[in-house]
């Protein structure tokens, strides 16, 4: 019952369109990145958790200007059997993230998309940067 | 006189755990203590029975962010095997780089290096949590043991799970892999609350979780 190798090439495809479109769109076309997500979509940045299109809106509307560039992109169709058999796919991405006129950082960010209709959604966005934790974040 | 737009740049305050739900604590802490016991014990054959027996394992690697093979510990090792898909564009090669079934998966993770989890370092977030699956995502810092390094190197990864529930408990179906060199930052902070050593008489048990959190405790998130 191995899954079949259209299914993996179609999610190494995907993942390409979806990756140049998302990070054009977190970087200039913010207003828009509400349409990527699906009415229930959930954004974890850096621990912090939004559930909702309409939240993880504005979330980015207030999030400092960024500038993301890629360097590995990964992507396997999600099993059939944990997503009701519809069709969808885990993407993990690493780069760096420079916002406004910060020094760049390492981040790395993780997806779950899913057919709706003739549109790719995402379910989940993981987003983490490389940073040491800091002594707040040990309650 | 100025604007009145602020030109600071704050970003929200990072917090090192989401769980979309407080029900799945449990089962995320017993999961991850069993794994990276097994993990990181002398055999990684037990894991075994911690992944579906179709489940299906990729790995990518670079330097982060001003690091390069000459400033930080060589990434060799995880670059022959690195699924990176800007890099990687051969379509046999991407599917042989996507590893599938439990054998093929844990015959993989065997032969990585040695590693010692520092688990108080560890990122957790939880954000699906459903009678058909749970999706964790992991980083942290782990030291590379026995990897021909003068020094130990200390690595910084990611893990993204989908993991389902399997008789009495729940294996791995896909897991992303991610591995990088700690930041000189994340290195100072690494290894530094002690961690408790299993006690010696325990061998160390499947990760497979056992039916005290069964799924009779998986409900919907809200």
């Amino acid at each position: 019952m191995s899954i079949s190798k259209s299914k993996i090439d179609q999610a190494c495809r995907v993942a390409e369109e979806f990756t140049k479109l998302y990070y054009e769109s977190t970087d200039k076309r913010r207003h828009l990145i509400s349409r990527l997500y699906l009415d229930t979509g959930i954004l974890t940045w850096n621990g912090n958790g939004l559930t909702g299109n309409e939240r993880i809106q504005k979330f980015y509307i207030e999030l400092p200007s960024s500038d993301h560039t890629i360097s590995t992109l990964d992507a396997q169709p999600i099993f059939d059997g944990a997503v009701n058999n519809q069709l969808s796919f885990l993407i993990q991405v690493s780069g760096t993230v420079k916002y406004q006129d910060k020094p760049p950082k390492s981040f790395q960010q993780s997806f779950v998309i899913t057919a709706q209709g003739d549109k790719w959604k995402i379910v989940t966005d993981c987003f983490r940067l490389q940073e040491p934790l800091t002594s707040t974040d040990k309650n | 006189v100025g604007f009145d737009i602020p030109n600071e740049v704050v970003l929200p305050p990072s917090q090192q755990t989401y769980l979309c739900s407080g029900e799945a604590q449990g089962i995320v802490r017993q999961f991850l203590e069993q794994y990276f016991l097994i993990f990181d014990s002398e055999s990684r054959q037990p894991l075994l029975q911690a992944y579906h027996e179709n489940a299906m394992f990729s790995m990518t690697s670079n330097y982060a962010y001003g690091q390069n093979a000459k400033n930080s510990s060589w990434l060799n090792w995880y670059n022959t095997d690195n699924r990176n898909l800007l890099r990687v564009q051969d379509r046999d090669r991407r599917h042989k780089l996507l590893r599938q079934g439990q054998l093929s998966v844990v015959s993989f993770l065997s032969e990585m290096p040695g590693s010692k989890h520092d688990i108080h370092s560890f990122t957790v977030d939880l954000q699906l949590f459903t009678p058909q699956m749970l999706l964790l995502t992991v980083t942290g810092m782990f030291r590379e043991l026995r990897s021909g390094h003068k020094t130990a190197p200390i690595r910084y990864f990611l893990r993204t799970l989908v993991i389902v529930p399997a008789g009495s408990g729940f294996c791995i179906a896909n897991e992303q892999l991610y591995v990088t060199n700690a930041t000189e930052e994340q290195a100072k902070n690494a290894f530094k609350t002690p961690i408790a050593e299993p006690t010696p008489t325990s061998t160390p048990t499947p990760a497979q979780i056992t039916s005290t959190t069964s799924a009779a405790t998986v409900t919907v998130p809200p």
